[in-house]
């Protein structure tokens, strides 16, 4: 096994045991609770590892840690990996592509992938079934976790962009 | 672009995404998270699910001494000052020693129901995107516990078991639009159904529909099961009436109820395994329970 080898090998596991520490603090009851509001922090950390770390392995992480939250979610297993996966992939292409990887648009990625998510489950969830009093609901409950969990991006923005820089300028000298 | 549609990195991720939705097709379609791949998950993740758990409970306890050590001494002048109002009341009032045998009678549930089998259970998640309470349960098949198994605490009516793993289940709470169960007042005898409210669930409430248009109901009024339907048993305090009024329709009446049980913060809860006369699953001829999936 080579150094390069192993330092990636290490990179991604510090990033994995992140994504897997977030999702045990998103899922405890009552630990990251703020006036009745527990964000989203697996998708946010997703997205920040598909900007620093491209396309490929931001979805697989997505893929991955969204079977995760389907495990203890309320919806049809299977859907947040899918809308994880499509998420980071569109992030770590839109990197490339479109956005330079800047904290601010790093913070848009996740704020329109995580209004995105919440919209379908809304969509599914309930106004397929044709819920009463859906408008005050979504702007006194869903909006402001949207807003709560983007903040989060922030965080982990900074925190994925130091572990890259302090594993790829080693890994590129090699 | 055209570089990445071509590489096999494009082709790994459509094998996945394809993957997604054939499983959330077979989940869909069996009504249930129950595939081999959320057990498996499930397996992985509830070992630290549980220890943080714990660790939440027990730091939230030490600092709640602190953090409320003015409200609990209020609550305690509060208390005390109740105790005393209480303590006149009983003397020689025969109506309120009954009620209060029967308000005993609701907490023992043990010795008052001999047919009740319980499994006690730790809370070692919630759905933060859940916004009914939702939560899961450190306990699964494998300790007995089966889907519409009803889920209690000493204070009343917590909600119901929906999903069942291996070492997990899936608790649906009373707050949930897709709960239902019977119910009646104590008082008046008149039944309906608690079920959940998209308005009344952010502040912890639910509501009681279908209530006769002459009900003599009022707030304060005890609400338990009714036991109809053998999803729940009867007389399980599921809460008091907070505000009655006439349904859109003009023909019943609907009541917000104030669960008795602290649905939002519950960490233990009693399982109710098997009771007499219970049904088997979920059936929506019953009226009671919850919806098929």
């Amino acid at each position: 096994m080579t150094k390069y080898f192993r330092r990636k090998v290490l990179k991604f596991l510090t990033y994995a045991l992140i994504v897997f520490g977030a999702y045990i603090i998103q899922t405890t009851p009552g630990l990251f609770d703020f006036f009745g509001i527990s964000p989203i922090l697996v998708l946010p950390a997703c997205i920040c590892i598909a900007v620093y770390e491209g396309e490929f392995a931001g979805g697989l992480f997505g893929f991955f840690f969204g079977l995760f939250c389907d495990s203890n979610s309320e919806t049809v297993f299977g859907f947040n990996s899918l809308l994880f996966l499509v998420f980071c992939v569109f992030a770590g292409l839109a990197t490339i592509y479109i956005f330079r990887r800047s904290t601010m648009n790093i913070m848009l990625l996740c704020l329109g992938a995580l209004f995105l998510r919440s919209v379908l489950e809304f969509a599914f969830n309930f106004i397929l079934f044709g819920y009463e009093n859906l408008e005050p609901f979504f702007y006194t409950e869903i909006a402001p976790q949207i807003v709560f969990s983007a903040i989060f991006s922030l965080p982990f923005c900074l925190l994925f962009r130091w572990l890259h820089r302090k594993f790829e300028p080693e890994t590129t000298k090699e | 672009m055209q570089k990445f549609l071509k590489s096999w990195y494009f082709k790994v991720l459509c094998g996945l995404a394809v993957f997604c939705v054939a499983i959330m097709i077979r989940a869909a379609a069996s009504g249930s998270s129950e595939v081999f791949l959320a057990q498996a998950v499930s397996v992985i993740s509830q070992p630290f699910l549980k220890f943080s758990a714990s660790v939440t409970n027990s730091v939230s306890e030490f600092l709640d001494r602190f953090a409320n050590a003015e409200e609990l001494y209020l609550e305690n002048q509060e208390l005390r000052e109740q105790l005393r109002q209480a303590n006149e009341k009983l003397i020689g009032a025969e109506q309120d020693k009954r009620e209060n045998e029967q308000f005993r009678s609701f907490l023992g549930l043990k010795e008052t129901n001999p047919d009740y089998e319980f499994e006690p259970a730790t809370v070692i998640g919630r759905d933060s995107t859940n916004r009914f309470y939702s939560f899961t349960i450190d306990k699964g098949s494998i300790n007995g516990v089966e889907p519409a198994d009803p889920v209690i605490t000493a204070d009343g009516l917590v909600g119901i078991v929906w999903e069942v793993g291996l070492t997990y289940a899936h608790v649906r709470t009373v707050l949930d639009i897709s709960v239902e169960a019977g119910v009646y007042d104590i008082s008046t005898r008149d039944s309906g159904i608690v079920t959940g409210d998209i308005s009344l669930s952010a502040e912890g409430l639910c509501k009681l529909k279908y209530l006769p248009r002459e009900s003599g109901i009022a707030s304060g009024n005890l609400i338990v099961t009714s036991g109809i339907g053998g999803v729940f048993p009867k007389d399980l305090v599921v809460g008091t009436v907070k505000s009655i009024s006439v349904d859109s329709s003009g023909l019943s009446l609907t009541a917000v109820i104030v669960p008795a049980a602290d649905i939002e913060n519950v960490t233990d809860v009693l399982i109710i395994k098997s009771f007499n006369g219970q049904s088997e699953g979920f059936s929506e001829s019953s009226g009671e329970g919850g919806e098929t999936e």
